[in-house]
């Protein structure tokens, strides 16, 4: 186990520009550190530079102490879960997971009881003998953690390694996954491109985008605290709402004016916003934070008049699609209950959890520094 | 319930018939040249002349002899006791052994390092290395005779084994053709994970390149074996001991400028051919999917 330090971690391909541009991140000893983002943003670059897979063009990484920057792949003490698996085809499962420590020259006693035990944490035990061919997809994934296991490596590097599972075999395989980490408490970094998978499984999410670090924090922090509208759309399923607007004060406190709606802006951004006032900016809802009630909970006081759309029922919730009056569609979750679609309907909204952003795609979160996360289980 | 489907062909298939009757003509038209080079093989001179296959008994105009009326007397050992004990075919069935051998060992492992650095590695000049891989295919064999004989003469390689092998042990069709089996057959994170693993560049190319084109080796072991086996130019030009000679020249130089035993070359014909055939025949899995490696998603 080791702390795994990235010091001002830079990447160019072409010498121009940076896919990876000035990352510094500290994952202490036993943390396991999500990577997510959207395609392109860096990670899986930042992942194997960590691995010694790719150069780094500047910075310095630092696994347990000592630099590794121009340390090869084999002797950083990390191992490496593929998103392909990457198993050999030509070895049996056994062979796979005892090639890595033949290699270091380890006596056959322990290599075989090193597997063994493996095997029977990931119950593979009745694969040893077969080859990666006669396997599932699902045990082959198996196969692969095993192969990383039996290292008893400083540091696990997972490169989405569940994208190639159908959705149930994820699920089941995510959760073995924390239980694995919690047993073994080796430090973990982690890339996905999958937000949920990022919050179920990281102590914390590191958001990345354009080679940049956007927000790293617990997964409630940038899930109810995010740093920019960027973080805040790619963190949550469904995906936050933006509304641009401008700020004004009608003298009973501030207000948004957007969408051709007017919604009063919450008590604990009032500070926040007076400097924005009569400035554009865009408000982020959760969908969640719409209702069909007012009063259901403490918050939901301001109402705004929607046309809705489409109605898609998921049992106990329903989604739905609406149109402010301007036209612009929003989404949002709510208990599910009848609703007619093509008709005006009153929704309420908590605004007190609504968000702030300056325009643009990156917008600063206006609000962020005085939010604190609530202690609340996040739905994503 | 699941039920088996039905196959189609119970009744009489007109179209199944024309294809066997085809495939048994293409099939005698093949084989009719091995027959007659066994027959030929064991006869005496009078009989090859005589016999298209099989010397049959005399009989009379009234009464011809059947054709199953084998007269064994027409048939002999004395092509094989000339071939070995007198002409030395032994020596040259070694060399070929040999010469073959030695160039279908190097030019695979050879090929496929060549193969592999140009499918895997990232290098300045890869992309120009790949066009005169490429290029070089398109060169008449012809056109290089002239060249190479004058480049192994300046190298001292004439009449030597090394002048034989040496220039076909990193062929450009073998190149290109591992090139393109490491890029369809050898994913780049299993080149990753063994490197994780603690693998250096040598074994990964032994133990994790190589077998994912295990195919591609067989194929190519034995497209060059053959192609060294039959090849008749080359030594013809570059081998000029008799000692040193293979089969297929060997062959060729027992017709004598005033006589030729015709039954003495087919024997001889036939022990050139038969080492390969009974290859081919062995090998023959692993060269059809070799050759049709990556033609299907598997």
């Amino acid at each position: 186990m080791a702390e795994v330090s990235l010091n001002q971690l830079h990447k160019s391909y072409d010498g121009k520009t940076n896919v990876v541009d000035g990352i510094d991140l500290t994952i202490s000893d036993g943390e396991f550190v999500v990577l997510v983002g959207p395609s392109g943003c860096g990670k899986s670059t930042t992942l194997r530079m960590v691995a010694g897979l790719e150069d780094i063009t500047d910075g310095t990484i630092t696994i347990a102490g000592r630099v590794v920057n121009s340390v090869p792949p084999k002797d950083r003490d990390i191992a490496m879960v593929f998103q392909s698996y990457a198993l050999y085809p030509h070895m049996t499962v056994y062979k796979n997971m005892a090639f890595g420590l033949k290699l270091r020259k380890l006596p056959s006693d322990e290599i075989n009881r090193r597997v063994q035990d493996a095997a029977q944490k990931l119950s593979i035990t009745h694969l040893l003998d077969r080859k990666p061919k006669a396997l599932s997809g699902g045990q082959r994934q198996r196969v692969a953690l095993g192969r990383a296991i039996v290292r008893n490596p400083a540091c696990f590097l997972f490169d989405e390694p569940l994208s190639n599972l159908d959705a149930k075999l994820r699920a089941q395989t995510r959760a073995e996954l924390k239980q694995l980490h919690h047993d073994l408490k080796t430090t973990s970094i982690y890339v996905t491109h999958d937000q949920e998978e990022a919050m179920t499984l990281g102590s914390r999410v590191v958001v990345m985008s354009g080679g940049h670090i956007q927000q790293a924090g617990t997964p409630l922090e940038v899930y109810t605290n995010p740093s920019n509208r960027f973080v805040a759309g790619f963190i949550g399923m469904p995906p936050m709402n933006f509304i641009d607007g401008v700020i004004s004060d009608t003298g009973a406190g501030p207000v948004f004016e957007g969408g051709d709606v007017r919604l009063p802006i919450a008590e604990g951004l009032a500070a926040a916003v007076k400097k924005v006032a009569n400035q554009k900016v865009v408000l982020g809802l959760r969908p969640e934070h719409f209702s069909l009630h007012a009063g259901e909970s403490p918050h939901h006081q301001a109402s705004v008049e929607l046309m809705v759309k489409v109605v898609e029922p998921l049992g106990a919730m329903m989604d739905v699609y609406a149109e402010l009056p301007n036209g612009q569609r929003v989404l949002l979750r709510t208990d599910a209950q009848p609703l007619e679609v093509d008709r005006s309907t009153t929704f309420y909204i908590a605004m007190e959890k609504a968000h702030l952003f300056e325009p643009g795609e990156y917008g600063r979160n206006l609000g962020q520094s005085i939010r604190t996360p609530e202690p609340t289980a996040v739905s994503v | 319930m699941s039920t088996i489907p039905k196959t189609k062909s119970k009744g009489f298939d007109l179209n199944m018939l024309v294809v066997y009757v085809l495939l048994v003509v293409f099939a005698a038209i093949t084989l009719v040249p091995f027959v007659y080079l066994l027959f030929s093989a064991f006869k005496s001179t009078e009989s090859f002349f005589s016999f298209v296959l099989w010397p049959i008994q005399p009989g009379t105009i009234e009464d011809p002899s059947p054709w199953y009326a084998v007269d064994w007397t027409g048939f002999t050992l004395d092509n094989w006791k000339t071939l070995f004990l007198e002409a030395g075919i032994l020596r040259a069935t070694i060399n070929s052994f040999f010469i073959s051998s030695m160039t279908a060992i190097l030019a695979t492992l050879f090929s496929a390092m060549g193969g592999y650095a140009l499918a895997k590695y990232c290098f300045k000049g890869r992309e120009a290395a790949t066009w005169v891989v490429l290029g070089s295919l398109a060169i008449p064999f012809a056109l290089l005779i002239a060249p190479g004989y004058q480049l192994l003469y300046w190298l001292g390689l004439l009449d030597t084994y090394t002048g034989l092998i040496l220039p076909g042990v990193a062929p450009a069709f073998g190149v290109y053709l591992f090139r393109q089996a490491f890029i369809s057959s050898l994913p780049d994170a299993l080149i990753e994970a063994a490197r994780i693993d603690g693998c250096g560049d040598v074994r990964i190319f032994f133990q994790i390149a190589l077998p994912m084109v295990r195919p591609m080796v067989g194929a190519f072991l034995l497209i060059t074996y053959l192609a060294t086996w039959n090849n008749f130019i080359s030594p013809q030009i570059v081998i000029q001991s008799a000692d040193k000679l293979p089969l297929s020249v060997f062959v060729a130089q027992l017709r004598g400028p005033y006589g030729t035993s015709w039954g003495m070359i087919m024997a001889g014909t036939l022990v050139a051919v038969t080492p390969v055939l009974v290859l081919f025949l062995m090998l023959q899995r692993d060269f059809i999917a070799g050759l049709t490696a990556g033609a299907v998603k598997g």
